[in-house]
Formats: C-alpha cells, structure tokens, sequence
C-alpha cells in the first residue's frame, strides 16, 4: 500500500508537470506582430533630407545617420512572465575574453533599425497569444555577440557588416548601437554646416527600455506595436554648438556618450495613436 | 609584378597540399611551416585552399580596391620591404598621411588581434581597416562589391570558391587566407637555434647572450615569433591622438601600451615603434638602454641598461641575424 500511494503521488506529479507544459501561451495559438518605429525630434517628423532642419538645444541640426541595434526584444506577458522568440541561428567565429579565437552561435531576434533608410517597420516573427503588459528591449548588443566578427555574417542578417554605412567599427570590436550624425549649424545662420557625430557603442553603453501598456495578441490576428522614437531626446543634455561635443566615438569622448547614453530610455515610448 | 610573388610563395611559403584525408578536403591546404613553428591556426570557417590564396592574392596587389585606383594592399604591405613599407607614416589615397607606421605582415597568421592596439579581432575583420580608412584606400564597401562584380575574372573566381557573387565574406576570407601565407622563418638565428653553432658571428653570439641576459630583451621579444604579442608601455612619450591600447578598451591601465612587434626581420623594417619615429636599430637600442622614455604607465619591465658601446654594438649585430634572406632573396623588385 505505502509503494502504491507513492505511485499515485509520482503520477499525480507528473501529470501536474506535463499539464503545467500544455498550459503554456504557445498553445492557445500565435500571431505575426510587427514593430513600428516612428522617429520624430522633439515633435518633428524625422527625416534625413539635408534640407530639413531640427532644433536641438537651439542649434539647427540635420540628420545624415539614424541607426540602432535592438537585441533581447521580450514581451512582457501578465500572467506567465516574459516571453521571448529565438531567431535563425547562426555560428560565426568570435573572440573569447582572453582574445582566443571561438565559435559563437547567434540565435537571439536582433534588429537594425535603419531610420535614415527610410524603414520604419520591423518584423518581429509569430508571438503566442495573450495578454501583455509591454515590451522591454536592450539599445546594443550584449556580451559575446558583440565580440563576433562582423565579416562572417551571412549577408542580409542584421550583424553583417553593412555596406551602406558603418554597423561596427573597423579598428574596434564591437558594434555601434547607436550611430546619429549629420550637420549642424555653427554660425548661426541656421543653416549646418559642420560634421556632428555620436557613434555609440562597448558593453559599458548597453541600456535596456521598458515600456509599459497593456495589449493583446490574438490568434491569427497580426498585430503592430506602434512606439516613437524622440531623436532630440538622445541629444537632449549634448551641446553641439560646442565643438569638444561635436564628435563622439563613444571612447574619445565619454561625457557625450554618457549624456547621450543616459536618454536612452526616456527616446522611446509606447505612440500615442 | 605577380610572377616575383608567385616565386615569393613559391620559394619561402612552400604551400603543400595536405596528404592526410582526416577532416580536411583534398582541396585543402596546409602550409609547411619553417622548422621550430607551430602549425598555423587556420580558422575553421576559412579553411586554406589554393584558389583562395591565389583570389587573396590578387585582391592584395589590386589597386582597385581605392578609391581613386591608385593603392592597393601592397603598396604599404611590399613583399620588396618585407610586407611593410619603410615609411615613417605611410601615405594612402591622395597622398594623405595615415595614423601610424606600417607594421609587417609575415607570420601574421600567428598574431590574435591586430593593428598596433590590437583593435582588429580577426585577420578578416581587418580587412575593413584599411579599406574604408580615407587616409588608406577610403573605398565604401559597397563600391569594392561592385567593382568586383564588374569584372568577370573576379565574378567567376568568387562564385568558384565562395559559390556567390563577390561578398563581403568571400573579399576578407580570401585576403585573410592570403595573409596567412605569409610565413618566414629562416633566419641564421633559427640555424643556430636548430644547432648550427656557427651560423652566429662571435659579435651575434655576444649579442644574443646579452638579448636575453643583461639586456632583457627576451622578457618581451620571445618564442618563435620574437614576440609575446601582448601590449606594452615602452615609455615613448605619445601624442594626444593615439593613446594606443586604451584607445580600444578605454581602460586607464592600457594608456600607451602597443603591441610588441616580432624582432624577425627587424633590420628590413626601419622605421620603428607605432609612429616610426626612430630611423634604426641603433635608435632603439639607446631607447631601451637608457630606460625607455619614462611616459606615463611605462612598463616596469624597462630599466636602465647601462650597456657599454660594443654591447649595443653586439645587441644589434645580433638582430641583423634574425633576417631571413632566403625569402629576401625571393622576393625582387616587380
């Protein structure tokens, strides 16, 4: 009789293990969702045409650059906890942290955001359904992934190397998480007219954004989470009728990386409409 | 200008299929290397293979890779300077001045990260440095792609190996597995060291002895490269520019400190130091002889030597033993 009732208790554990499986969101059903990223300055709608300006701090400012990399993109699901969604793995040769030479495997959803290529919407693949509170990602890319050769991605994954402008440095290991630049305007003319650049990148750079509102994925219905993005905001404690403020390649100028860096989180919220 | 580099290759690098079928392909290469090496570290994902040194070859003696056409890889990596250049700055595109001095490419496959700070992981990451660099080659890379694709030795010779169009991959594999080639190792230093006690002149013997006694040269300049490849402070007072190593890390202990240059050839390498601001061996043995340059951050390793004049005179008769003339002879002037 004791070993029968200890029967009974491992089918009944088990049974509650598989049941609590099956009861995961994957189940009731999934849905295509779609980032939109609608890029403004401080209201402006965004643009790269030369010939339109932007007041940033008082200093008319264009934009040449507006790129990011979005990485560990998680919902965050009310009931379950947060849910995230591999990609297509890849293995590229990378380096450890002694400098050896390993193979890394990539399978994490990352995305290039290439505002200044006019693309606004980002797939983000088939989610489960359900209930969510919001959504969190980080601004770069995080540890080894960011120690992977650039060079050996297969060409169309957003951490190859990009022939139109610069994702990753060429005298540096490491991608540029955020890459803003164009001109700006240093006579007062309001029209620019010297070189402005923030090219921020390296682990000590890395910010995560939250953002909250509740929403719902429904089977079969695609879905777009609608987000701003406040270019202005990044620049919002950075001078660039300054010249020392000017140039940042994150490490010859780490106050304006620190100060651009630290807006990161407040750039972006959950659009309005 | 290609039929003195094939000799080159054919008389120094001594490419030889590799006869054992393991996990390799018939196609596949192993380079000999000069006695007293180790194997070189072939990366898994860009295996050697003939037809890919040869791509990588003429990619680096092709000037179409600039901008305006007129500089190629091996117009500041010259097989006739020991794939240096001998300038004190080397000049790129529109004779603009670079950053640095040029360092030598041979026995490159063995190094871990590249340039002077050590800010390349990959030989193939590399490749972009200089490419797109408007001091160097200022090419974007988009337009290397297309100048590639228009031409049709380079279309087939890329969809042959790489079974694509030119691409970014196919580019920097190809001028990496040609790098890697690059091998020299048979000095007169290295008959010694095999066991030849007379390949050494008395003055080199000297020199030797002192290299790694009195001098202490060995604490950095060893194993078979005459390298650690670890980056060092040397004391070289440094311009606000180029803080060396910390320039990648960002970390205060880094400040100054560039990769230790292999000794191997050193003769055929004036000028010297990251910047090449001394015009010989003799200046950089007073360099060390008197301690170093005091910087901020120098190496603790580098202490005053008090070396009498025919020491120094031995310390460099030494280094001029480390020439490898066997592949000086192969290589000649296009």
């Amino acid at each position: 009789m004791k070993y029968l009732n200890e029967f009974f208790f491992a089918t009944a554990v088990m049974l509650l293990f598989l049941a609590g499986c099956d009861s995961s969101v994957m189940e009731e059903g999934s849905t295509d969702l779609t980032l939109k990223l609608n890029a403004h300055v401080n209201g402006k709608k965004f643009s790269t045409d030369s010939g339109t300006t932007f007041d940033v701090n008082g200093v008319a400012v264009t934009f040449a650059s507006a790129r990011m990399y979005l990485s560990e993109i998680t919902l965050i699901e009310s009931e379950d906890g947060p849910v995230t969604i591999p990609d297509a793995p890849i293995t590229v040769p990378a380096k450890n942290d002694d400098d050896e030479d390993i193979s890394h495997t990539v399978e994490e959803q990352i995305i290039l955001v290439r505002q200044d290529a006019g693309v606004d919407s980002y797939d983000l693949g088939t989610w489960p359904t359900g209930n969510y509170k919001g959504i969190r990602f980080k601004v770069g890319i995080d540890g080894r992934t960011n120690r992977i050769d650039p060079s050996q991605v297969p060409a169309g994954h957003p951490l190859a190397k990009q022939t139109d402008r610069n994702n990753h440095w060429n005298w540096n290991a490491g991608y540029l998480y955020l890459r803003i630049d164009g001109q700006v305007d240093t006579d007062a003319d309001t029209v620019p007219d010297e070189d402005w650049a923030v090219h921020l990148g390296t682990q000590r750079f890395l910010r995560e954004v939250t953002l909250t509102r509740n929403f719902t994925l429904e089977n079969d219905q695609s879905a777009t989470l609608d987000i701003s993005i406040d270019y202005g905001e990044f620049l919002k404690n950075v001078d660039l009728s300054d010249p020392d403020q000017r140039v940042c390649h994150t490490m010859n100028n780490l106050p304006v990386a620190n100060a651009v860096a630290d807006q990161i989180s407040s750039a972006f919220e959950f659009d309005s409409q | 200008m290609f039929a003195h580099v094939h000799r080159f290759l054919f008389v120094a690098l001594a490419i030889s299929a590799c006869a054992q079928p393991d996990s390799l392909s018939e196609e596949q290469l192993r380079p000999a290397v000069p006695d007293g090496f180790d194997p070189i570290p072939i990366p898994d994902h860009n295996p050697l293979t003939r037809d890919k040194v040869r791509l990588g070859q003429r990619l680096f003696f092709d000037p179409l890779l600039s901008i305006d056409s007129t500089v190629s890889c091996a117009t500041c990596h010259s097989p006739n300077t020991f794939f240096a250049d001998g300038q004190v700055i080397s000049r790129g595109v529109g004779g603009r001045l670079g950053m640095r001095n040029t360092p030598s490419l041979i026995n490159i496959a063995y190094h871990k990260l590249f340039f002077w700070d050590g800010g390349s992981i990959t030989l193939e990451h590399q490749v972009f440095g200089p490419l797109q660099n408007p001091d160097e080659m200022g090419l974007d890379l988009a337009s290397v792609l297309q100048r590639l694709e228009s031409i049709p030795d380079y279309r087939e010779a890329f969809e042959d190996i790489f079974g694509e169009v030119p691409s970014l991959r196919g580019l920097t594999q190809a001028l990496g597995a040609y790098q890697r080639t690059l091998l020299s190792g048979g000095a007169r230093y290295d008959n010694y060291k095999a066991g030849d006690k007379m390949a050494l002149t008395p003055a080199e013997r000297r020199g030797h002895r002192l290299f790694e006694g009195k001098a202490g040269c060995i604490h950095c300049h060893n194993g078979f490269l005459l390298t650690n490849l670890v980056f060092e402070n040397n004391g070289l007072l440094i311009s606000k520019e180029d803080s060396g190593r910390a320039r990648v890390t960002g970390l205060k202990e880094d400040y100054g400190k560039f990769k230790v240059p292999s000794l191997r050839n050193a003769t055929q390498t004036a000028p010297y130091m990251h910047d090449g601001r001394m015009a010989t061996l003799s200046d950089v043995i007073d360099h060390y002889d008197k301690g170093g340059g005091g910087a901020r951050g120098q190496s603790p390793l580098i202490q005053p030597l008090d070396l009498e004049d025919d020491e120094q005179a031995d310390l460099e008769a030494f280094l001029h033993s480390l020439t490898d003339t066997t592949v000086f002879a192969g290589i000649e002037a296009p």
